[in-house]
This record gives structure tokens, sequence and C-alpha cells, in this order.
């Protein structure tokens, strides 16, 4: 029979969880250490349970209860905050972006600035790109991929390139 | 629908008063369990209203796999490992006992208030894990199994912790005896 093993069933026996075989209590009675083991978990369980907690009291635990309260209800008022907060944005985000693709409006600024880009697109692929690079070189300051800045060419450059485009053209 | 599962849920959807009813059938548990593990009632307060308001932001993600009593107990020992491992950050020295204590609290040993002085003295130098395992099956009466599922742990890994535990705590009282003699 392990020692080690029978000391840690010990434990479980001083916790009622488990109990010693015939075998184990004859081990036990010839064994003084263990048996001080034995008598000092029960004495240790029996002292640890009567470790009581001072209760605070009724009115500590309303105390609490109260702060708890309060803090839920900062919580509550915090998340209503921010969600009118992001309604809000919700909301003026909406309005930008019928605002840029109202579809009646076909004389604004920006959809004539999207069609005229979507137009100057389709007829770039038709060049050659020596004459691409002269065409866009017209308009856009040297070393800027003309790809990735036609969308933000301005009103003005847009119709410096489309002239520009069109000479080509008719040199063609 | 279990009457608990509805008031969670309810709880869930952000009345407030059904969160209400759940603080107040766990609020002593969850002060009593704070308590044992920090040791003092300030901190304890303050643990349980943090594990209260922690519980409330995430109430939405609990998914009832276990009671919500031990969810909000594993809350509960989260909070009170940080605050346990900020104490033992700033004590430097662990006291080895009563020892060398002065002669009038050797005189007090006789006192059963310094025996049990001594006694949450040791529980309280118990590492962590032991000492959440020893609260946990003596105090709020866990079964090993449930401390298992609490801790994320193994039930065998759980009683080795309760048996170092056992041992850790009969040295200190070993020694509390010697140096009565």
């Amino acid at each position: 029979m392990n020692k080690d093993n029978l000391e840690e069933k010990l434990t479980w026996v001083a916790l009622g969880e488990a109990s010693l075989s015939s075998e184990e209590e004859d081990f036990l009675k010839r064994d003084p250490e263990l048996q001080e083991i034995f008598l000092q978990n029960q004495e240790l369980l029996s002292q640890l349970k009567a470790l009581s907690l001072e209760d605070p009291g009724e009115l500590f635990f309303r105390k609490q209860l109260k702060s708890i309260q309060d803090l839920l209800q900062k919580e509550k008022k915090t998340s209503y905050f921010s969600w009118n907060w992001l309604a809000v944005a919700a909301v003026l985000l909406l309005c930008i972006g019928l605002f840029r693709l109202n579809p009646w409006d076909h004389h604004s600024g920006a959809s004539q600035a999207k069609l005229e880009v979507q137009e100057l697109e389709r007829t770039l692929v038709e060049l050659s790109p020596s004459e691409e690079d002269s065409l866009l070189g017209l308009a856009l300051p040297s070393g800027e991929d003309p790809w990735m800045d036609l969308e933000s060419l301005d009103q003005e450059e847009l119709k410096i390139l489309i002239k520009s485009l069109e000479k080509v053209e008719e040199r063609a | 629908m279990d009457s608990e599962e509805s008031i969670v849920k309810a709880a869930a959807q952000g009345e407030t008063k059904a969160f209400e009813l759940l603080v107040k059938k766990y609020q002593r548990y969850v002060y009593f369990l704070s308590m044992r593990m920090v040791g003092s009632e300030t901190l304890a307060d303050d643990i349980t209203q943090r594990a209260f308001m922690k519980a409330y932001r995430a109430l939405s993600k609990f998914e009832f796999r276990s009671s919500f009593k031990t969810w909000l107990s594993v809350i509960t020992l989260n909070l009170c490992r940080t605050e346990l491992a900020k104490k033992k950050r700033i004590q430097v020295e662990v006291p080895e006992g009563l020892s060398d204590d002065s002669e009038e609290k050797q005189e007090a040993y006789e006192d059963l208030a310094h025996q049990r002085y001594y006694l949450k003295q040791a529980l309280e130098h118990l590492p962590a894990r032991q000492k959440e395992v020893v609260i946990l099956r003596i105090y709020q009466e866990k079964t090993f199994k449930d401390i298992a599922s609490m801790l994320e742990s193994s039930e065998s890994a759980v009683k080795v912790n309760f048996h170092y535990a056992m041992k850790s705590l009969r040295e200190w009282v070993k020694k509390r005896d010697l140096s009565h003699e």
C-alpha cells in the first residue's frame, strides 16, 4: 500500500467523501504519522468551517444594492446617450449619401463628375500607353498614378482632360 | 421555463428591474465569496459591485451552459484573482507565521480568536488556486466537479490543489503549535 496515496485519501475521509477499507484501517493503526495526519485533517476542517465571517448587516447590503442600482442607471444612461449619437450620425450619413447620389438631379456636380470619369476611363482604355501618358500628363502633376487620382480630379482638371482627349480622337 | 432563466433573459434584454432581482438574490453570496478570497470588507464590497456590473454588461453573451450563480462566481473569482495579484505585488514580505510576533501576541495564542486569526492568515497565504478550491469546497459547499468546471480545470487537478492546501495548512498549524510550546 502506498503511504502517499493513503495520506491523500485521508483528506477525502475527513471531508466525508471517502471511507477506508479494512486493509487501509489496519495500515493506519500501525502508522502513528498517518494517524496524526488523520486527526489534524479533521481538526483543521472543523476549525476552517468554524471560521465565520462577520455579517456586515442589512444596512450594509441595502447601501450596496443602492450603489449597484445607481451604477446600473448610469450605465443605461451612457448606453442610451451613445445609441442616440449613433442614430444621429447614421441619419446624417444617410442624408449626405442621398444628396451625393440623388438620381433626380443629373446636373449636380457630383453625379456629373462621376459620369465624366466613367466616360474618360472608357476612352482611355482604347488609347496606346504613350498616348494615354501624354494625355494624362496635361492635367496631372508628374509622378502621380493617373488611375489612382482620376476620381479626385476637380471639374476644371476633368474639362482639360476631356478636351485633350477630343483632340487626340480628332487627330486619330 | 425556469423562473430564474426568465429573469436572466429579461435582464439580458436590458430590464434593469429584472437584473436588480438577481442582485438581491446573489448579493450576499458574491460578497462573502469575495470576502473569503480577499479578506477585506471594503475590497469585497467593491468587488461585489464590479462583479454585478461586469455580469450586467456581459449578460447578452451568457448562454446558460452553467447556472447564473456559477457564472457569477467565475466573474467574482476572476476579479478577486486580479486584486490578489495586485496585493501580492505590493506586499514585499510574506509573514512566516506568528513566531516572531510581540510578547503580547504570543500570550494571546491561547485565545480562540487568535487561533482563528492564525488560520485566517494561513488561508490568506495559500497560493490563489488552492485558496479558491478550499473556499469553494468548504464555504460555498461546491462539489469538486462543480469547482473543476468553474475553474476550467479537471476534477483530479482540483482535488490535488485541495490536498496540497490541506497539507500547507497543517504545516502552518504545526508551526503555530511549536511556537506556542
